[in-house]
């Protein structure tokens, strides 16, 4: 029996454990959050579940090599669907995300987030791949920067930080000198900076130091510089320019609990709902904000707070510490790996999968804005789902190759 | 080739980061569960909180001596809760049927809340005294209904509608566009006139009222854990117009079509504003009749347009004033250069008459003024080209919109040499337009409030303040006011071209010839200048604008009546009234009561829509409020 020795030897059996606990989890507390409803969603999320359950098979079965060779084709599809998807929004004159085949709906930006890590892997696992040089940064700036515009068109602004987190963790990875780390964070950290002046002046200064002692040329110092320098002292200027209810929505964005009548609303249910669970919560199918509705999209992307509540710490740690699992031992697989395209990859679902753990989770407890990102495993719907059964899948086969050095 | 280090590195720092990032959300779970769990377990038990908003009093107008032009009265609407009423698929057919309401209506609005949400939505304004009787005695049958009281508009005499202006229902798009920073489905906005245009600082904030409901979703009081907020009321916007000399000008022109517009000088307030025919701001507080909208929509009347600033005219005679003052400025004539009227002038073929067509004999051009002579002006304009007029016209603000404190402000046409080159190919425009716009007729266009801000620029010796109707922004529960200012327009001419003006206006009014004579006063003197603009759909329309008491003028007017004939017989006298109902006032005297037809427009008769009530802040919501007395249902 050495195909049943090599199946329990080679197979991770850590990954496929936390996503088979997370996924019974989700649906447990799924059925109970449709209580009082027509619809079992626990019951329609196993349909889902077992609906994806090929695709996942397929993600699992072929050969690294074969999803090697596909990445640029891969990364080509989704372009052309995202910029379906932004004409057919521009004739429907709203935000739109989907793609209607018969009766399928779809959302492309679900794909490209598979055909982002892919296509970028292959390109940073490339031989000749040499971070220290500019084009081949640019190069991979631009292969995420493409889809990330047409989402951002769409407009999904949670989508495109997706993409734009994922990229930075792929490319530390892959071996981006951390100057270039920095200069890549440094909008985002002057941003930051920006609400106070000498703040600001300390980081530029830090960013000059930095950079003049890692060598970067001359014209990436001063572009990187002026940039950070623009974005810090250009956005308090822009920022008086906008209307009040312009500045009253980003306000709100970032702090909802502030328009107790609007966003506010959901983010104070959820934490009454969470923070009530208290250690052992108030027992399956006996959460009071859920079971009478107060929570709102609580299938969705609230899911966690029902969980909260009914099961209290107990069940939120569970689940946060399964995520933990299951990422951890990406990440270490990844970095293992004997072939670059697959520990590449393998980064790029790792962050993918956390970052939208940390957003909804974050958001739910009323510390990250609401961004609308689901919860993996646990929030219903398909195309999320499947995505993530895909990526569960092709984990699980570069896991499985994780000795092998070629494709 | 990177060194194998180098890549345990950084292998270790994304383990490390993503372990953070998952530390700090199981430590934020530590605090809401566990450390905090008392607090957060005491608001859930106690909870099931449910927030429903609180409207704000809309600010009121007011008028220059803090009398309210426009007040609220308690409303009560109808809210519907969406996932209680969808639960019962029957509700929404019955409540429909019983009431004789659009169940797709009723619907639409319910989801645009959301369909589960817990959220009351409003669903019907101002119901009756009856459907609320029947609502309180059938609330077992109908769960998930509610009735709140809100303030809304109420306008105790029907005064400068058009300038007031009115409020509507919000829609879907001005929702998507975030317009109300806290808009929900049938909300009120501003549509017409200062409504429209103070909306943001007249609509207020909306309150928060956090209640406390059972498993049923029935009320049972309010919440200890969050404190309601309250909402922020509206600013009051105080306005120059006087409540008497309103009431009074709109007297004067009940029954006829035209405009009457009364202002400071000095500070550019509009003491008095009315546009005729008008209508009942009531017809857009409550339901408006079906037939009531279609009068309104008439074509010909058009009771909707204000014509202070939609109405465009020639200006006639009127420009007569500006078109001189230009050119003794720019010396292209002195103000001895004369004419000799017989009557008429032969150009060519054709005879322009002048309207006196006995002839003004010699005249220069203080009688020029004085008495209206075409003649003159036909001469002058020959030397002219419609550039010229352009630039006369561009200095005394007929070319640009006012800039009132109104939206929709239209700016009439003053055409010059590219326009007729466009039309007539290139000079070929005939010296009989010259003519013709040189006496303000023609193809030259102005709005009233255009000929005011002209007439205010002469009366004001050159500097004129934008007319304007809103004064300060006050702030009822602060006491905090925000005084509103507004742009000055300088225009510096010589002094010998002032006193020239000066004496000619004045003799309009004050000597013997004048066309404006007969209205001559003995408590005061004024200066003006009649029009008749000559109008292609009938008979002509009479124009006035005047100023006094000279020779300091405190208050300048300008007055047009539709297709009345002369200025000097039907739109003077106007004038001359409000002057001396102004100067009434200003001594100390009461005015005489204006008479009855000042209760309904003229356009549609409406008997009973007129209220009688006297009004105050509206009051009686949900939470604390001054005394009010409203126009009750019951």
């Amino acid at each position: 029996m050495s195909w049943l020795h090599t199946l329990l030897r080679r197979l991770d059996w850590t990954l496929l454990l936390s996503f088979l606990a997370l996924m019974a989890i989700g649906m447990t507390v799924l059925h109970s959050a449709s209580g009082g409803q027509e619809t079992d969603y626990g019951l329609r999320q196993l349909l889902w579940f077992v609906m994806g359950l090929p695709l996942l098979l397929v993600c699992a079965l072929t050969p690294p090599s074969f999803w090697f060779a596909i990445s640029w084709v891969a990364w080509g599809v989704a372009v052309l669907l995202l910029l379906l998807v932004d004409l057919m929004g521009l004739v429907g004159m709203g935000a739109e995300r989907w793609l209607a085949i018969g009766d399928l709906h779809f959302q492309p930006s679900e794909i490209g987030k598979l055909a982002l890590v892919l296509s970028l892997a292959r390109l940073l696992s490339d031989n000749r791949a040499d971070l220290s040089q500019l084009k081949w940064v640019l190069a991979a700036l631009g292969l995420a920067g493409l889809p990330l515009l047409l989402v951002l068109t769409q407009p999904d602004l949670g989508t495109s930080l997706t993409y734009s987190f994922v990229t930075v963790p792929m490319l530390i990875r892959a071996g981006l000198p951390w100057s270039w780390v920095l200069i890549l964070l440094s909008p985002i950290i002057a941003a930051m900076c920006s609400l106070n002046i000498f703040v600001l002046l300390l980081f530029i200064l830090i960013l000059a130091a930095v950079l003049y002692y890692s060598e970067a040329g001359i014209w990436v110092m001063a572009a990187a510089l002026s940039v950070s320098a623009t974005i810090g002292f250009a956005l308090p200027q822009l920022w008086t320019l906008l209307h009040e209810y312009q500045q009253k929505r980003i306000l709100v964005f970032l702090n909802p609990e502030s328009d107790p009548l609007g966003a506010g609303y959901q983010i104070i249910q959820s934490k009454v709902a969470i923070g009530s669970g208290g250690l052992w919560g108030k027992g399956y199918m006996e959460g009071g904000q859920t079971q009478l509705s107060f929570l709102p999209e609580r299938q969705t992307d609230f899911i966690f707070s029902v969980l909260g509540e009914e099961w209290g710490f107990v069940g939120t740690f569970t689940v946060v510490a399964l995520f933990g699992v299951l990422l951890t031992r990406t990440l270490v697989i990844a970095l293992k790996h004997r072939n670059g395209f697959c520990g590449l990859a393998m980064t790029g679902f790792a962050s993918v999968l956390v970052f939208h753990v940390v957003v909804n989770i974050g958001m739910a407890t009323g510390i990250a804005p609401v961004t609308g990102l689901p919860l993996p495993f646990l929030t219903y719907g398909g195309t999320f789902l499947w995505t993530c059964m895909a990526m569960v899948g092709l984990l699980l086969n570069f896991s499985w190759h994780r000795r092998d050095s070629l494709t | 080739m990177r060194q194998p280090t180098d890549i345990q590195l950084r292998g270790g720092v994304l383990v490390f980061i993503q372990l953070t990032l998952l530390l700090i959300l199981l430590g934020r779970l530590v605090h809401m569960q566990i450390i905090g769990r008392e607090d957060w377990d005491s608001r859930s038990l106690r909870n099931q909180v449910r927030t429903q908003e609180i409207a704000p009093h809309r600010g009121l107008f007011l008028d220059r001596k803090g009398r309210p032009l426009a007040g609220n009265r308690p409303s009560y609407t109808l809210y519907g809760i969406p996932a209680t009423l969808f639960k019962d698929s029957t509700a929404l057919p019955r409540l429909a049927a019983v009431f004789n309401w659009e169940e797709d209506f009723l619907r639409r609005r319910l989801n645009q809340g959301g369909r589960h949400s817990l959220k009351a939505v409003k669903l019907v304004p101002d119901i009756t005294f009856d459907q609320r009787a029947f609502l309180a005695e059938h609330r077992l049958d109908f769960p998930g209904l509610q009735v709140l009281v809100e303030p809304r508009r109420q306008y105790d005499e029907p005064i400068a509608p058009h300038m007031l202006g009115y409020l509507g229902e919000v829609d879907e798009k001005e929702l998507a566009e975030g317009r109300l920073s806290d808009g929900t489905p049938g909300d009120l906005i501003g549509r017409r006139g200062l409504e429209r245009h103070y909306d943001g600082d007249l609509r207020g904030r909306k309150g928060v009222d956090y209640l406390r409901v059972d498993v049923r979703g029935r009320v049972l009081g309010p919440t200890d854990i969050l404190p309601p907020l309250a909402p922020r009321n509206g600013f009051d916007l105080e306005t120059g117009l006087d409540l008497d000399l309103q009431r009074m000008a709109e007297a004067q022109l009940a029954g006829r079509r035209g405009v009457v517009l009364l202002m400071e000088v000095r500070t550019g307030r509009l003491l008095a504003a009315v546009s005729k025919p008008d209508f009942l701001l009531d017809w857009f507080s409550g339901r408006m009749p079906p037939e009531i909208w279609a009068n309104l929509n008439d074509a010909d009347a058009r009771p909707l347009l204000n014509r202070c600033i939609q109405g465009i005219y020639p200006p006639g005679s009127l420009f007569k004033v500006g078109l001189a003052a230009w050119a003794l400025e720019k010396g292209i004539v002195d103000e001895n250069w004369s004419v000799s009227c017989g009557g008429s002038l032969r150009l060519g073929q054709r005879v322009a008459h002048c309207w006196n067509l006995k002839g003004h004999g010699t005249v220069n051009m203080h009688k020029a003024i004085q008495q209206s002579c075409d003649v003159y002006f036909y001469q002058l304009g020959l030397k002219l080209s419609p550039d010229h007029i352009r630039e006369a016209a561009s200095w005394w603000g007929l070319t640009e919109a006012t800039g009132v404190d109104l939206d929709g402000e239209k700016t009439g046409l003053v055409p010059g040499n590219a326009w007729y080159d466009k039309r007539f190919g290139r000079r070929g425009w005939t010296k009989g337009v010259m003519l013709n716009l040189a006496i303000g007729q023609g193809e030259i266009l102005v709005t009233p409030m255009q000929a005011l801000r002209f007439a205010g620029l002469v009366a004001g010796r050159g500097r004129g303040p934008t007319p304007h109707f809103g004064v300060r922004l006050v702030d009822h529960a602060t006491g905090g006011e925000r005084v509103l200012t507004y742009p000055v327009k300088d225009l510096r001419l010589s002094a010998r071209t002032w006193s020239m003006v000066e004496r000619a206006t004045r003799a309009v009014v004050e000597d013997v010839g004048g066309t404006a004579h007969g209205q001559k006063r003995p408590r005061y003197q004024a200066a003006g200048k009649t029009g008749t603009a000559e109008n292609p759909h009938g008979e002509a329309h009479a124009w006035y604008m005047g100023w006094m008491p000279e020779p300091n003028p405190e208050v300048v007017s300008v007055v047009i009546v539709e297709n009345a004939g002369h200025g000097s017989e039907a739109a003077a006298p106007v004038a001359f009234k409000l002057f001396d109902a102004w100067l009434d006032l200003k001594e100390g005297k009461g005015l005489a009561a204006p008479p009855d037809s000042l209760g309904t427009p003229d356009s549609t008769r409406q008997g009973n829509a007129a209220p009688t009530n006297s009004a105050s802040r509206g009051g009686g919501g949900a939470f604390p409020a001054p005394p009010m007395v409203g126009r009750g249902a019951e």
